[in-house]
């Protein structure tokens, strides 16, 4: 399967904004929504929310990788390192952002389950 | 494979481990526990579908641009439905509180723990935060004359700036005039100089033309006395010649006598040219003479002049000096003006800092009250599963009345059957006494006996009477 290069990259970079755009939603109703929230769950909301702004993080990362794929010289002229700056990004998603994603829901699940919800019958 | 590439994988592969243990957490809690009270349970699920994309970059076997979109994608899917719930989920809590309060607000007017509420909770609150608010108006107001007072202190600054800078002006003006009269002296001064260098050149020229002259004098006067001696030589040759050849050479004596008055004449009319030249060079050097000494008059009064210029530069210098001493009284001012405005600039700080200190507390203010609303929120939902325990006893206070009701029936109604009973006993009494004068009778007669038979059935159908009573009674009580 060969997709055209410049279409391709045009295809995940609108991706990506839609997704920054419902990451960034996404983490302000969740502040919303904390207020409704049990009260005793509130730390493991915050560990989630947490999560959630790492995920928005990637997302913003991912955007600016393809971006810099998408226009190039565009970038370029504004800023000289930006290539040097998107592989930078693309190695900081994966050795930091993502493990910190998935260590933030994790807590989250563990200080949920010190929560005393009624046993299920 | 570079190290980071191997790194990054590992990575990649952890992040996977987190979101399955997590998951797996999730799914004992949600078998083993009741957790519908949860508000976000729907975001958690969607949360853990965040482990796809993650799986998907590890596949090594799915071509890569399949793989980047496949994640992209996801990552646009996910964060919309997440964003999605969170919405609904939120518009849905909203609308139960709006309801909720205004519940509260139509119902508050009859229940009675609404002014235990507003007395213990809201109006100690209320009171410290009228406590807080005056504290920070007093504060404002001491801001604000503070401000007032750095304000005029910054515009009598601004005054005084704006005098110094007009003397500064006007001292520069001062200045440039005397800088453009020190030139002006300076030039008239140079074309002093280049005049007197003139005049001395002139000097120089003429007295060099008055050596040349006199050197051509000499060299006259050397030539005539030449002359004189070859003419002196002549004559004597001449005499000579006229002794030795006096006749013989009369003709070429005249000739030579002839050429020799013609020369003569020559040399004269040379003579008196050279002559007259001369005396046209003395008057030149007269007139050079004059011009000397006009030039060393115009040199006198150039001196007179340099004088005066000496005198007007002294002037100038004293200015100078003056100015350089208003100059350095300026420059005090300047440094007065710029400790002025150092201690205003830290007034300033002092001020920043201080509404920096306002507005901490302020936001300190704000938490307090964000804190308050979620204690009222808590109330609430406090207040809301109150109400619901409430509701729940009144279901059971009625049902209790119910059954104190249908209690109190089948107490009168045993109430009555003991009436009834009480009346049968009274009534097998009485027959009993009846029965007993009958058997006294019946002693004392034969008709008796029929008579105590038909008492007999009477007796048998009141003992039944009474036993159906009793089991009806049972069957009430359920013994």
């Amino acid at each position: 399967m060969v997709i055209h290069m410049g279409t391709f990259e045009q295809v995940i970079f609108g991706l990506d904004i839609f997704a920054v755009i419902f990451a960034f939603l996404t983490v302000i109703f969740m502040k919303k929504l904390r207020e409704f929230e049990l009260a005793d769950i509130e730390r493991s909301y915050n560990a989630l929310l947490f999560g959630v702004f790492f995920g928005f993080i990637i997302t913003f990362l991912n955007l600016i990788v393809y971006a810099e794929q998408t226009f190039p010289e565009e970038l370029a002229s504004l800023i000289p390192e930006i290539s040097t700056y998107a592989g930078y990004f693309h190695n900081i998603i994966f050795l930091v952002l993502a493990p910190l994603f998935g260590a933030c829901v994790l807590v989250s699940i563990i200080l949920l389950r010190d929560m005393q919800f009624p046993v299920r019958k | 494979m570079a190290a980071l590439d191997i790194f990054t994988v590992v990575q990649g592969f952890l992040t996977i481990i987190l979101f399955v243990v997590a998951l797996y957490f999730w799914q004992k809690l949600r078998r083993g526990f009741d957790i519908s009270s949860l508000k976000s349970m729907r975001l958690y699920t969607i949360l853990f579908l965040f482990a796809i994309p993650f799986i998907i970059s590890v596949l090594a076997f799915i071509e890569d641009d399949i793989r980047t979109l496949l994640q992209h994608a996801l990552y646009f899917f996910l964060f919309f439905a997440a964003f999605v719930v969170t919405f609904r989920t939120y518009k849905n809590y909203i609308s139960i509180r709006k309801q909720d309060l205004r519940d509260l607000y139509e119902q508050s007017g009859k229940h009675p723990i609404r002014l235990a509420f507003a007395r213990e909770i809201i109006v100690p609150e209320l009171q410290t935060l009228t406590r807080k608010r005056n504290e920070l108006t007093k504060l404002q107001r001491t801001i604000d004359l503070k401000e007032k007072t750095t304000n005029l202190k910054e515009k009598a600054l601004q005054r005084k700036e704006h005098n110094s800078a007009a003397k500064l002006k006007s001292l520069q003006q001062q200045k440039e005039a005397l800088s453009t009269e020190r030139n002006t002296l300076d030039k008239e001064q140079m074309v002093v100089r280049n005049k007197k260098r003139d005049a001395q050149r002139n000097l120089l020229d003429a007295q060099a033309k008055k050596a040349h002259i006199e050197r051509i004098v000499l060299a006259i006067k050397e030539r005539e006395q030449a002359l004189q001696k070859k003419y002196e030589q002549a004559s004597q040759k001449e005499a000579n010649l006229s002794i030795e050849y006096k006749e013989a050479k009369e003709t070429a004596l005249k000739q030579f006598k002839e050429e020799l008055t013609v020369s003569k004449k020559d040399m004269q009319e040379k003579l008196q040219a050279k002559l007259a030249d001369l005396a046209k060079k003395e008057k030149t050097l007269d007139a050079l003479d004059k011009e000397i000494n006009e030039l060393k008059r115009t040199l006198k009064t150039k001196e007179h002049d340099i004088a005066a210029y000496e005198a007007q530069k002294k002037a100038a210098e004293r200015n100078i000096e003056r100015l350089t001493e208003e100059q350095k009284q300026l420059k005090k001012a300047e440094e007065a003006f710029k400790k002025e405005r150092e201690s205003l600039e830290h007034t300033r700080r002092e001020l920043r800092s201080e509404s920096k200190t306002f507005d901490n507390e302020r936001a300190s203010l704000l938490a307090e009250r964000a804190k308050i609303k979620r204690k009222n929120a808590r109330i609430l939902t406090i207040d809301r599963a109150l109400q619901e325990e409430k509701e729940k006893l009144r279901t059971k206070y009625a049902e209790l009345d119910q059954l104190m009701n249908d209690t109190r029936q089948k107490e009168r109604e045993l109430a009555r059957e003991r009436d009834t009973l009480k009346r049968l006993q009274k009534e097998l009494e009485h027959e009993k006494a009846r029965l007993a004068a009958e058997k006294k009778e019946k002693n004392n007669g034969n008709g008796i006996k029929e008579k105590k038979k038909q008492g007999n059935g009477k007796d048998s159908s009141v003992v039944a009477d009474v036993k159906e009573k009793f089991d009806s009674l049972f069957e009430i009580f359920g013994w």
